[in-house]
């Protein structure tokens, strides 16, 4: 079972050290908080890699059909079996974004905001941009599974690219809007 | 375009002009693998339980609303009733249950963690005895804790002596904050036939018959439906209030599936055997303006909130609500109706301030809608008696109707009518309410039970 580090144990610490803990345990955020006040470092040791994820996810699965570990060398091409699964996860999730931009209108507001995608690693699915009066609405759907940068900074700086430009966006999951418009 | 820019137009405008957000997720805990026979061990098991289930409840909840840009306003907790859990340790007193619930909920970074709670619809154990007479103390010293009793059901019947002990627990509660208006009463609810998995505090408890860690999430949305409305008025066609139940059916059904979609994704996120409970869909109103149900009575037609027709309005708001919410999702729970306490919604205010609400419309509201009196602030001098009587009213309203009903009142302490009492964030402000000055002391000095009514004879 996963330790809990609570922020007592940060207390006990003096100000700037480094707090070691299990890969998995699990840091509250009232922890977090004293840490940061406390210049601690919270570090994960040793720090998960690809490889110790895939074998702890084989070891679950070897133990959930009810194998031992004894068994798991046994499985050998498993791990590829074990990578298959994990696409076919990735590809369950569908990770599309809609991102609407509106307000006044300017040059170059498509030219920005796609070359900011395509610089990210984003795949425009589809794109529509119109004009009413003097205001531009521009609606572009992005498939976000092969981003270079975690989804999080994806949607930050292309906020903070259209924001520069005085206009305003919304970046939403596509499920958002496939769940509230789709049966 | 994949989607009809309408169709994005429409979703963008409910998030952000209308205030549709997720209003709480909250986790439930069982907390019965933690009692023992030592009330200081069981408080050290208590702890370590939470903290480990919710440790990154906070984290993943702010994940999901970056990733799918709906706001998730709050996150809690609810537990196993504490009488349950504190009984075994034979203890004279909880409130060191109420401080460990106090701490974990610091140590998450949550709000509120609900559960201090009791069934006593037919009768009361030693351990919710000592429960009940550990309430003023447990919540005037602590912040985050809330507490509630079941004291009726529509199978049991009413227990009147319980009901008559919750009017001098509340006197009793609403002194110890005198300082805050009387605060600790609105972490205290008095309920009849509770939910299992109400997911909103301060109600919230989790349930006997729950799995172990379960994510049930609230969503609202007075604001989208306020909107909906609005539109349909203004579109120059002729409508009649059947337009209006349509209207607000389909509203209730998208904020219903984007409720669904949020729960099920920080349950799956969470991992580690947590569940997805249920949904559930009240129009929870917000002081916010455009985030009010007294709002969208009066676009109904209504010149203010209280004015006779407000029931029937009411009625049909909370139907349609309802039938929406079961289309959209096999997991509609909780409450799902709607909500409306008085100091959380500015229009309630006004009403109550213009003298177009009293407390007797207020009571006849809420057989038509989910929870009671809810936030209902009156006059300091009220008795023990009186407020155990109004108890008894609200409650018998939910057993004849086989309904939940519940009473969060607060007697504030010094106040009388006219004045207001000021809680801030989202308990908003109260004002005081008259209340019958002829005295029911007699009647609620019988105690004994309320049999059950004849519908619960149902076999």
């Amino acid at each position: 079972m996963p330790r809990v580090i609570s922020h007592t144990e940060v207390e006990a610490l003096s100000e700037g050290a480094t707090l070691t803990v299990e890969p998995d345990a699990l840091v509250t955020p009232l922890a977090l908080e004293r840490a940061r006040e406390k210049g601690v470092t919270v570090a994960r040791d040793p720090a998960p890699t690809e490889e110790s994820l895939i074998e702890a996810v084989v070891a679950k699965l070897v133990g959930s059909l009810g194998g031992s570990q004894a068994e798991l060398t046994e499985v050998g091409p498993g791990i590829d079996f074990c990578q298959m699964c994990l696409e076919q996860e990735r590809s369950r999730a569908r990770s599309r974004a809609v991102l609407t931009t509106t307000g006044k209108n300017q040059k170059g507001i498509v030219a920005r905001v796609t070359g900011r995608i395509a610089d990210l690693g984003g795949d425009i699915l589809d794109i529509s941009q119109t004009l009413v009066g003097d205001y531009c609405t521009m609606i572009i759907v992005v498939d976000t599974a092969s981003l270079d940068v975690p989804f999080a900074s994806f949607k930050e700086t292309l906020e903070a690219e259209i924001h520069e430009m005085g206009l305003q966006c919304m970046m939403m999951h596509e499920d958002v809007v496939s769940s509230l418009h789709r049966i | 375009m994949i989607y009809e820019s309408d169709e994005l137009r429409e979703t963008l405008r409910m998030i952000e002009a209308e205030h549709l957000d997720i209003r709480a997720v909250t986790m439930g805990i069982s907390l019965r693998d933690c009692p023992t026979d030592d009330l200081q061990r069981t408080c050290e098991r208590v702890y370590e339980k939470i903290t480990r289930s919710a440790a990154r409840l906070v984290s993943v909840a702010a994940e999901v609303q970056g990733a799918y840009g709906v706001p998730i306003t709050n996150k809690r907790i609810s537990v196993t009733p504490i009488a349950l859990v504190g009984e075994p340790s034979r203890a004279s007193s909880y409130v060191p249950l109420a401080e460990t619930l106090d701490r974990a909920g610091a140590e998450l970074g949550i709000d509120y963690v609900a559960g201090f709670s009791a069934h006593v619809e037919k009768g009361i154990t030693p351990g919710d005895a000592v429960l009940l007479d550990s309430i003023p103390e447990a919540l005037s010293t602590t912040r985050r804790v809330c507490s509630s009793v079941n004291v009726a059901t529509t199978r049991a019947g009413i227990n009147m002596d319980a009901i008559a002990h919750m009017g001098r627990i509340i006197k009793n509660l609403a002194e110890r904050t005198a300082a805050e208006g009387g605060i600790g009463c609105a972490k205290l609810v008095v309920f009849a036939n509770i939910p299992d998995d109400n997911p909103f505090v301060a109600g919230a408890l989790h349930g006997i018959g729950e799995a172990d860690r379960v994510l049930n999430v609230g969503v609202s949305g007075p604001g989208v439906v306020l909107s909906a409305i609005k539109r349909l008025r203004a579109s120059g066609r002729r409508i009649d209030l059947g337009d209006v139940a349509e209207t607000v059916k389909r509203m209730a059904f998208k904020v219903t599936r984007a409720g669904e979609l949020i729960g099920r994704e920080v349950a799956r996120r969470l991992g580690d055997g947590v569940r997805f409970g249920i949904v559930d869909l009240s129009l929870a109103p917000t002081p916010a303006i455009g985030d009010s149900v007294a709002e969208i009575l009066e676009a109904l037609g209504l010149e203010r909130t209280g004015a006779p027709g407000t029931t029937a309005a009411l009625a049909l708001i909370t139907d349609a609500v309802k039938k929406g919410g079961v289309m959209a999702s096999s997991s509609v729970g909780g409450l799902s109706g709607a909500f409306i306490p008085v100091s959380e919604d500015h229009g309630m205010i006004e009403a109550v301030e213009a003298g177009a609400l009293s407390l007797e419309k207020l009571e006849a509201m809420t057989a038509v809608c989910s929870v009671g009196l809810d936030m209902v602030a009156v006059p300091g001098w009220t008795t023990a008696e009186t407020l155990s009587a109004i108890i008894a009213d609200e409650i018998s309203i939910g057993v004849a109707n086989n309904k939940t009903t519940a009473v969060r009142i607060i007697p504030v302490p010094g106040k009388d009518v006219g004045e207001r009492a000021v809680y801030g964030g989202l308990l908003g402000e109260a004002p005081v309410m008259p209340v019958s000055r002829f005295s029911s002391a007699e009647f609620i000095r019988l105690g004994g039970r309320i049999p059950a009514p004849i519908i619960s004879l149902r076999n």
